[in-house]
């Protein structure tokens, strides 16, 4: 068993009594366990670029579980959400599922696998969040850059060296020199293997 | 004496009455004209013939010679007797007759005088008479009626045969004892008592009223039976006679109608029974669902706390705080049993008072936590100032409205709808009821289906009995009251529950 992640958990249940024990549950573990009594409350507060997970009670009045969802899926879905509901409605739970979710328990459910699934799901949340800071850098970088630092930058990853890029574009060693460093601070980045992988980031 | 001979003539012509003259013998020396022809005869025609022999019926010769003779034998000078005559075509006219001797001038007796006069329908009365006594007894003995006759002193001086056979004695082995014996031995002193009292005092107790006692056979076995006692005076003695029927069979049929009426009422109530099944089972998976909560929470808190527990991580109070959680929702749980356990019990009627609203808002609570139907739709509520007091079997009329809103509900969650209502008032109406009214924007009741709303197996669902509403209204009628559609309801569908009021106190 990897360490815990201590990403936030938001868990979202009509039911105090559900949501105070699932909470006491999961802050064995996670330090960070918010609760929302419904669906709305919950996207009132949400900030999609932070990782995490959501327990999802699937039907409650109002927005339900599913409509939630739906509506998470039209932001990007770092947040990887685990259901759970209080009467197996198979074509709820297909529908669920189809729909991304990571994990789908009928109440009474084992405290230990819903533990196990948080765990899971913040690993998952994690690598997501990383990924996505990457590319957000990788944009912000290549966002920064002159047009001619893109013909050069573009050259960099074809492998060229300074001589052949000055010759090429016309300009002297020395030119294409600069140009280099400062493509290399603006990526903050120190290697020339470092910038080749932010650079395919964006392109892939 | 020419004027008497006038007068006399005219009454002889005028007379219908026989006037006869017969000789020791019986032959006819004078018959009048006119009584000549009351039995078919030319008067000239019977002179000299034998009266008896001619003009009275063979059965009767008999008894006419011995009246008349008895005349003649000196015994009487005169008698009214009766006998009948027979006509010349040979119908038969019974006669009353006043016969006197005739003696001839020295004295001696020659023979009878007699005048007769027809009697109406004398032939019957005549039969009457003879066999009305034995006609009597043939009734009485036919009679189904057990009909015994006593004395002042309560001695039977008479006994049918359906008294034979009810009480299984003889006529002879009961004729002159004492009628207390045909009452089980726990009445004996007060049936002398009876009599006795009523001699005395006149005060009736059992006379001319029909009543259910007790009768007693000769073999001591004991059975109902309806007695009316009837007095009569003979003379200068009073005489009882009680007029009995056996009732067992009576009984018997009351008793049987009485067991017919009490599976009729347990079918019923296990028609409430199953009407209640069916709720909980529509709301099965709420109470799945509403079940799972508290078991969830209590699963999740046992858990924590073993974690910590085994980690050393929580102290007394924490560990305390803990089982206090979970002991809170073990209890929810139990509660939600004991409702299911309550709503599937079979049960008999119990009514008491109560205030309707506290029963509806009951209902309501019920409804919401168990449908989950009902936490899309909104439910509201309009209810007086006052405390509406109905005398109700709660259970009964809790599931009527379980079913109304239930019913409501149903019909909305098929609608695509955004506000989804279901409204409940009451209000007390001036002739003594009250209208608990529910009403929701669902697609309301098709006309068509509105007069079969409450017959049975008549359901508008894919999966409904059709016995929904039927119940209802045979519980509303059971409490005095009614249900029904409101058909002027134009947007969605609205019904009426009416029930009588005891009283609205504030």
């Amino acid at each position: 068993m990897k360490a815990p992640i201590d990403l936030p958990v938001y868990i979202i249940d009509d039911d105090p009594a559900v949501l105070d024990s699932i909470v006491m549950l999961l802050r064995l573990e996670n330090s960070a366990v918010h609760t929302y009594p419904s669906g709305q409350t919950f996207l009132n507060h949400f900030d999609p670029k932070e990782g995490g997970c959501l327990v999802l009670d699937i039907s409650m009045p109002g927005m339900s579980g599913l409509d939630l969802q739906r509506k998470l899926m039209q932001l990007k879905p770092i947040v990887p959400i685990i259901f759970i509901t209080g009467n197996a409605d198979v074509p709820k739970a297909v529908d669920a599922l189809k729909n991304g979710a990571m994990d789908f328990f009928e109440k009474p459910f084992s405290a230990d696998a819903l533990l196990e699934a948080v765990r899971h799901a913040l690993r998952v949340s994690h690598d997501r969040l990383h990924e996505y800071n990457a590319q957000e850098r990788s944009s912000d970088f290549l966002n920064q850059l002159t047009q001619r630092e893109h013909q050069i930058l573009k050259k960099i990853a074809d492998g060229k060296a300074n001589k052949a890029i000055a010759h090429e574009l016309g300009i002297s060693q020395r030119t294409a020199e600069v140009h280099r460093a400062n493509i290399m601070r603006k990526a903050q980045v120190h290697s020339l293997a470092e910038l080749v992988k932010l650079t395919s980031l964006k392109c892939s | 004496m020419n004027q008497r001979a006038e007068y006399l003539q005219a009454f002889f012509d005028l007379s219908e009455v026989i006037l006869l003259s017969l000789t020791k013998s019986g032959q006819v020396n004078f018959i009048n004209p006119n009584g000549a022809r009351i039995i078919g005869w030319d008067s000239e025609e019977l002179l000299g013939l034998n009266w008896f022999e001619y003009c009275v019926p063979e059965d009767s010769q008999h008894n006419a010679k011995q009246a008349v003779d008895w005349i003649i034998g000196g015994n009487l000078t005169e008698i009214s007797h009766r006998y009948p005559v027979r006509a010349k075509a040979g119908n038969r006219t019974m006669v009353s007759w006043k016969s006197k001797v005739r003696n001839n001038e020295h004295g001696v007796i020659v023979g009878i005088y007699a005048t007769g006069t027809e009697v109406r329908y004398n032939v019957e009365s005549e039969q009457d008479e003879q066999t009305s006594a034995a006609k009597y007894r043939a009734i009485v003995n036919a009679a189904a009626d057990a009909i015994i006759t006593s004395d002042a002193k309560g001695i039977i001086t008479s006994f049918n045969k359906s008294a034979e056979e009810y009480f299984g004695y003889r006529r002879e082995e009961i004729i002159g004892r004492n009628i207390a014996v045909l009452t089980p031995e726990s009445h004996r002193s007060q049936h002398d008592q009876y009599i006795r009292n009523y001699l005395d005092t006149g005060m009736k107790k059992i006379i001319g009223i029909g009543r259910e006692v007790i009768g007693r056979r000769k073999d001591g076995s004991e059975f109902p039976i309806e007695l009316a006692v009837t007095e009569a005076k003979v003379g200068q003695d009073r005489i009882f006679a009680a007029i009995i029927r056996d009732i067992t069979e009576r009984k018997c049929i009351a008793a049987q109608l009485c067991s017919r009426n009490l599976e009729l009422q347990q079918l019923q109530e296990q028609l409430f029974h199953l009407d209640r099944l069916h709720i909980v089972d529509e709301m099965a998976s709420g109470v799945a669902h509403e079940m799972n909560q508290p078991l969830t929470a209590i699963i999740n808190y046992a858990s924590t706390g073993k974690r910590l527990a085994e980690e050393n991580l929580i102290d007394r109070k924490g560990l305390l705080d803990i089982i206090g959680r979970i002991d809170q929702q073990a209890q929810r749980a139990a509660d939600i049993v004991r409702m299911l356990r309550n709503m599937m019990k079979k049960r008999a009627a119990k009514y008491e008072r109560v205030n309707l609203i506290q029963l509806i808002q009951n209902a309501i609570e019920l409804v919401s936590s168990l449908n989950t139907d009902a936490r899309d739709v909104s439910i509201s509520t309009e209810w007086p100032d006052t405390a509406i007091i109905v005398e109700v079997d709660v259970v009964q009329i809790q599931q009527v409205v379980l079913n109304l809103i239930n019913n409501s509900l149903d019909a909305l969650s098929s609608q695509a709808i955004d506000h989804k209502t279901i409204d409940l008032k009451i209000t007390t109406q001036g002739n003594g009821f009250v209208r608990l009214s529910i009403h929701d924007n669902g697609p309301g009741v098709t006309p068509s289906h509105r007069s079969r709303l409450f017959e049975s197996f008549f359901s508008t669902k894919a999966d409904g009995l059709g016995l929904g509403l039927t119940i209802c209204r045979s519980v509303a009628a059971a409490h005095g009251g009614d249900i029904h559609y409101n058909a002027n309801c134009t947007n969605g569908a609205e019904f009426s529950l009416d029930l009588p009021i005891i009283m609205a106190t504030t």
